[in-house]
């Protein structure tokens, strides 16, 4: 029985999508300087509200931001895992098919010239 | 006589065929069976490899966890931290007496995550972050992502 090696079918997948944030920019208000917060939001002709936090609560949303950045450096590294243990085991899978079918050539090989060998003293050689 | 002798050869022609033939097979199975030993030792071989790169692959995996980890607890730490000389650090204290510093500093932290997420996406980094060395130049966020020659100091 013979049994012939496949080979894996590449699997391409596509690059996900680069990000481009845009800059973002921190207002702090206090009762010494709101008046001039707000008058600064008027001259630059935007809507006079301001969107708050408390330093409690910049603080929470700075560590779950942190989080997040967390979770996608460990996918990476969870990705960049698989992809180099495959990418080496492939590696690994051809090479030893390479190597099964050098030891069953030198097989072939050796077991022709011992029936060539076995052949010199067989009488049918004699009358060829 | 010579009937005798003709069946006597005739019977050691058959009988050394006979043997040459059982012989080949021998040797042929013979052959058979190191190709099978060679093909087992090889897989076994194969699979010894494979357990010691799981292994590794895991171990780096964990590091890279437990850096970024790390990284959360630095950040929770920098808020909460406590100095023999100024005392506990209290954000909310030092933006009410300082907004406008405070605000430089909280954008500048928050537009350098932003940052980091970029790299992390594969956006390629800037002349600027690749020759980052000094503890001012770098993104404070994410030295290990955005700045590949900073060694950073116990």
């Amino acid at each position: 029985m013979y049994s012939a090696p496949l080979d894996r079918v590449p699997l391409n997948l596509p690059t996900t999508d680069r990000l481009k944030l845009a800059d973002t920019k921190w207002i702090l208000v206090t009762p010494e300087n709101a008046e001039k917060i707000w008058a600064d939001l008027e001259k630059k002709k935007y809507d006079i509200v301001i969107f708050g936090l408390t330093d409690k609560g910049y603080e929470d949303l700075s560590v779950n931001v942190a989080k997040l950045k967390k979770l996608v450096q460990q996918q990476q590294s969870v990705i960049a895992a698989y992809k180099r243990y495959y990418e080496d085991q492939t590696k690994a899978i051809d090479e030893s098919n390479q190597k099964t079918e050098s030891i069953k050539k030198d097989a072939e090989k050796t077991n022709k010239a011992e029936a060539e060998k076995k052949s010199i003293f067989n009488l049918k050689g004699l009358f060829k | 006589m010579f009937i005798l002798m003709l069946a006597m050869t005739g019977l050691g022609y058959w009988y050394y065929n006979s043997t040459q033939e059982k012989m080949a097979v021998l040797v042929e199975n013979a052959a058979k069976l190191e190709i099978a030993m060679q093909t087992q030792k090889q897989a076994l071989e194969s699979y010894k490899a494979d357990i010691q790169k799981v292994t590794a692959e895991k171990s780096a995996v964990e590091a890279d966890f437990t850096a970024s980890r790390n990284a959360v607890e630095d950040l929770k730490s920098k808020f909460n931290k406590v100095s023999n000389l100024l005392g506990a650090r209290d954000l909310g204290k030092t933006g009410a007496a300082k907004p406008d510093v405070i605000a430089r500093v909280i954008t500048k932290g928050s537009n350098n995550v932003m940052r980091c997420f970029e790299i992390l996406s594969g956006d390629p980094l800037t002349e600027k972050e690749k020759n980052a060395e000094t503890k001012s130049q770098i993104n404070s966020m994410c030295p290990d992502v955005a700045n590949p020659r900073y060694i950073p100091t116990p």
